[in-house]
């Protein structure tokens, strides 16, 4: 049977489940308030305000985006199993594999779709108070799109170790902690003794290298050239590579789970 | 008489607001001042409060940041300072290349993510770095003092910033800005500090300088506990009245008050040659502006 | 019974039926809350022919629905084995032969019956035009036509069974294992189940199933598996069964001619009882021969529960 269909199907059901159950209203909702954050910072007037206006809707966007992300991925398989809507899946002729891939992909698209919904919301407001919108501003969109599928795949990947609220804080936990473990690791490292690279580059190469994804900090910025090619490619790589490890590390608890 | 008893209840109601307050001070006497402001006294008041003033600090850091363009910087840890102390690293010649948050690729164990990293982050060799026009900041500084009105740091810089150049317009609108600051913290030295500041030199106006420098140094004789930036700004009202009192020929008032900063800043330098100082130069005055940065 | 390799209806066998289920030495064990394992199947071995219907009897927390788990292939079996069609149970090629209605079946609550069989239906290799058809087919047949649009949510207990007794069939599957069929349905409903599942047998689907119904079982069985603390501990024929549950009464007026038989002294009528028909002739002989009058002959069906009820016991 074709792979692609099995998924497609899957993925078609957890994102019409999202629409219906009206998880997209809070997209709406803090649409909203990125809009009427943006009027307030029109009251203090827009010029000299563009690098400010352009970081604080890269926050808010990759902020909102991220707890989408994990909230709705982090949810997926455990609810499956706690509304016992696994069975009748289970039961069709697909792998467990499958499965958790489908799911995967549903999760992904509704973190795309979020982050979409509020970029444009965000752009709109941006663009009534004449913010410019630079070429950077698609890569950022662009990789932050690529870096959501880590926080997917991450957030998955304990949902499927965890109960959904403990899966949904080791997410939160995982993913912005992270970065500041990274920062940690490499302050200590500037008095370290040269040799212990090799055990630094370990732990930072298990964490979960979303900021990476995250170009906010150039977009909001003036004269920022725009992110090479080769580095697109790598994060992409990348992608690939660690949303594998996380899938795999969940098929490998699920595929034997009993249910 | 059923069909009437929703409108009885409601008349009760109306009728009950009414008589409530002369009957309050009997069911909630009133309470007698304790002395402590709103945000001591009151969870709500307290909490906003301290939203108020995390917001401002992070506006206060974000300003920062774009003044660098992006490129966080950091300051030496610790360990780097004791490290720099014995000598084994230079930790001072960090400091003076400019740290960043991201670091230079001979400090960075991450091979190609680190590299990934410097692409893709605000990251560039800050040694020697320059800034970017404070001017471009100066909503943020209106902002910030908007949310939290207490913020001294925040009217002071922004006056400062309004103040660079020497359009007299400028000037105006600097005076205007730190005068409301003022108003909101009516013995802020640091505030004062700045309004002398920019009507002595940049409006070089001394007879309307004097006086605020003296309304100045009257606060900080009455203030009991000063924190750091207030003992700098008072030391500073010192020197400039000592070089207002020169520069308008009152040299009893400048010897007096040189003494008087003396007893206080026993240390100083500026004041024990104050009678030989001169008004500041225009390098001067920027150096001054880069203390206040 | 434990371990006892029943007489198979198939695979090989006289009769030359073909196997659908095949359990091999089936043991399934959990982990219990306190860490210690419990054994839910204990060496269960039976098979079920194709074309069959089968029921699959036992009281709570007998093992009924760990068997079913482990031959859909959610429970790794300890030890043993589970062919469904001569290929093991979890592999995908035997689970695109079976349409399983679980025990509690929830289906997505945002999705109406309609988009649900369709998700299913598209996870079962089912497309386009044939499996809208098919679906629709499905929910006309199980009484949900008018509410193909209405969410799930939405939807009656009873007629979310009905949802999932469609999505069991989608596929037309060779094979239906139901738990718990007729689990929240109404009477109608039950009625209405009885005749799909009768026209699948008609059409030689193989069904097993397992239910505390027991006049569904008894109205719709070939052969009933009862199985009980992870044990099978008896296995019948229907058919056979009903005759062996007949009981015979002979009232004679007269003194006993036979061991058991009881004579009321106020009335002088003797009964005596008889399990079997021959039985029966042979007594009526008897007592005609002693030159007695035979005043009635009474025939007592017996129920498939009390015979369930004395197996359990029986085992225990």
């Amino acid at each position: 049977m074709n792979k692609i269909l099995i998924w497609r199907a899957l993925a078609r059901g957890v994102l019409l489940e999202s629409i219906r159950r009206k998880d997209l209203w809070v997209v709406a909702i803090l649409g909203f308030i990125i809009v009427c954050s943006a009027g307030a910072l029109g009251f203090f007037g827009m010029s000299g305000l563009e690098s400010f206006a352009k970081d604080l809707a890269a926050s808010v966007l990759g902020g909102f985006s991220t707890i989408l992300a994990i909230v709705t991925t982090g949810r997926l398989m455990p609810e499956e199993t706690k509304n016992r809507t696994l069975y009748p899946l289970v039961a069709r002729p697909i792998s467990r594999f499958d499965l958790l891939f489908g799911k995967f992909l549903g999760g992904v698209a509704v973190a795309w779709i979020s982050f979409l919904i509020l970029c444009a919301l965000t752009a709109l407001a941006l663009s009534i108070f004449g913010v410019k919108m630079e070429p950077i501003m698609l890569q950022y969109v662009m990789l932050k799109m690529m870096g959501l599928v880590v926080v997917c795949a991450v957030s998955l990947m304990l949902s499927t170790l965890m109960t959904p609220s403990a899966a949904v804080t080791m997410s939160f936990v995982i993913l912005f902690g992270s970065s500041m473990l990274s920062r940690g690791l490499l302050m200590a490292f500037s008095t370290a003794d040269p040799g212990v690279a090799p055990f630094y580059r370990v732990i930072n190469g298990v964490l979960p290298q979303v900021s990476l994804f995250d170009i906010g900090g150039r977009a909001a910025n003036t004269n920022w050239r725009l992110v090479p090619l080769w580095v697109i490619g790598a994060l992409a790589t990348y992608m690939v590579l660690y949303s594998a490890a996380m899938l795999s590390l969940s098929w490998a608890k699920f595929r034997r789970q009993a249910l | 008489m059923r069909r009437y008893f929703p409108l009885i209840v409601c008349a009760f109601a109306i009728a009950s607001g009414f008589v409530a307050p002369a009957v309050e001070p009997e069911v909630r006497p009133k309470a007698e001042a304790s002395g402590l402001h709103a945000h001591e006294t009151h969870a709500s008041a307290s909490l906003l409060g301290q939203f108020r003033t995390s917001i401002t600090s992070w506006l206060w850091l974000r300003t920062d940041l774009y003044l660098h363009n992006g490129v966080e910087m950091r300051p030496l840890t610790d360990q780097e300072l004791e490290v720099g102390q014995q000598g084994v690293t230079s930790a001072e010649s960090l400091h003076k290349e400019g740290l960043t948050v991201v670091p230079a690729a001979e400090r960075d164990f991450r091979g190609t993510l680190g590299d990934i990293e410097r692409a893709t982050r605000a990251y560039k060799n800050m040694e020697g770095h320059s800034h970017s026009s404070p001017l471009m900041a100066l909503p943020l500084y209106r902002l910030m003092t908007w949310i939290e009105p207490t913020f001294e740091e925040g009217w002071r810089t922004g006056g400062a910033v309004l103040a660079m150049g020497t359009d007299p317009h400028q000037h105006e609108l600097a005076i205007d800005f730190l005068m409301e600051g003022l108003k909101a913290n009516p013995k802020s030295l640091m505030i004062l500090n700045q309004i002398g500041f920019t009507l002595a030199v940049k409006k070089k106006d001394y007879g309307k300088a004097i006086p605020i420098f003296e309304q100045a140094r009257n606060i900080g004789l009455h203030t009991k506990v000063m924190n750091e930036a207030d003992q700098e700004s008072f030391r500073d009202v010192y020197r400039w009245l000592t070089l207002l009192y020169r520069e308008t020929n009152q040299p009893e008032k400048q010897q007096m008050v040189a003494t008087e900063g003396l007893k206080i800043f026993p240390d100083d330098v500026v004041l024990s040659k104050s009678g030989e100082a001169q008004m500041p130069t225009h390098k001067d005055e920027e150096d001054h502006h880069d203390h206040d940065h | 019974m434990n371990g006892l390799r029943l007489p198979s209806n198939c695979a090989d066998t006289d009769d030359g039926m073909k196997c659908a289920i095949e359990v091999n030495n089936l043991c399934v064990s959990y982990r219990g809350k306190d860490g210690r394992s419990i054994q839910a199947v204990q060496n269960l071995s039976f098979s079920v022919g194709q074309g069959e219907v089968v029921g699959f009897l036992g009281p709570n927390g007998a093992g009924k629905s760990s068997t079913l788990k482990s031959m859909m292939g959610f429970v790794q079996p300890k030890s043993g084995e589970c062919l469904v069609f001569g290929e093991p149970s979890w592999s995908e090629s035997s689970r695109s032969r079976i349409g399983y209605l679980p025990e509690v079946a929830m289906y997505y609550p945002h999705l109406n019956p309609l988009e649900t069989l369709t998700l299913y239906g598209e996870l079962q290799g089912l497309r386009g035009q044939r499996l809208y058809t098919q679906a629709m087919d499905l929910l006309n047949l199980v009484g949900l036509g008018k509410s193909t649009r209405t969410l799930n949510r939405q939807l009656s207990k009873g007629m979310l069974q009905r949802v999932g007794i469609a999505q069991s069939l989608l596929g037309s599957p060779d094979l239906l294992v139901l738990d718990e069929v007729t689990s929240g349905l109404d009477p109608i409903g039950r009625q209405e189940l009885r005749e799909i599942m009768l026209d699948m047998r008609r059409h030689g689907t193989t069904i097993f199933f397992s239910s505390h119904e027991l006049a569904e079982v008894e109205m719709l069985c070939d052969r009933i598996l009862i199985i009980d603390q992870g044990k099978l501990v008896d296995e019948k024929h229907v058919g056979n069964l009903k005759s062996n549950l007949r009981k015979f009464s002979l009232c004679y007026l007269g003194a006993p001619q036979s061991e058991g038989a009881l004579t009321n002294s106020t009335t002088g009528i003797t009964t005596a009882r008889f399990d079997s028909k021959p039985e029966l002739i042979e007594a009526i002989a008897q007592v005609q021969s002693a030159g007695l009058e035979v005043l009635d002959v009474v025939t007592e069906e017996g129920s498939l529960e009390q015979y369930f009820i004395e197996a359990i016991q029986e085992a225990a």
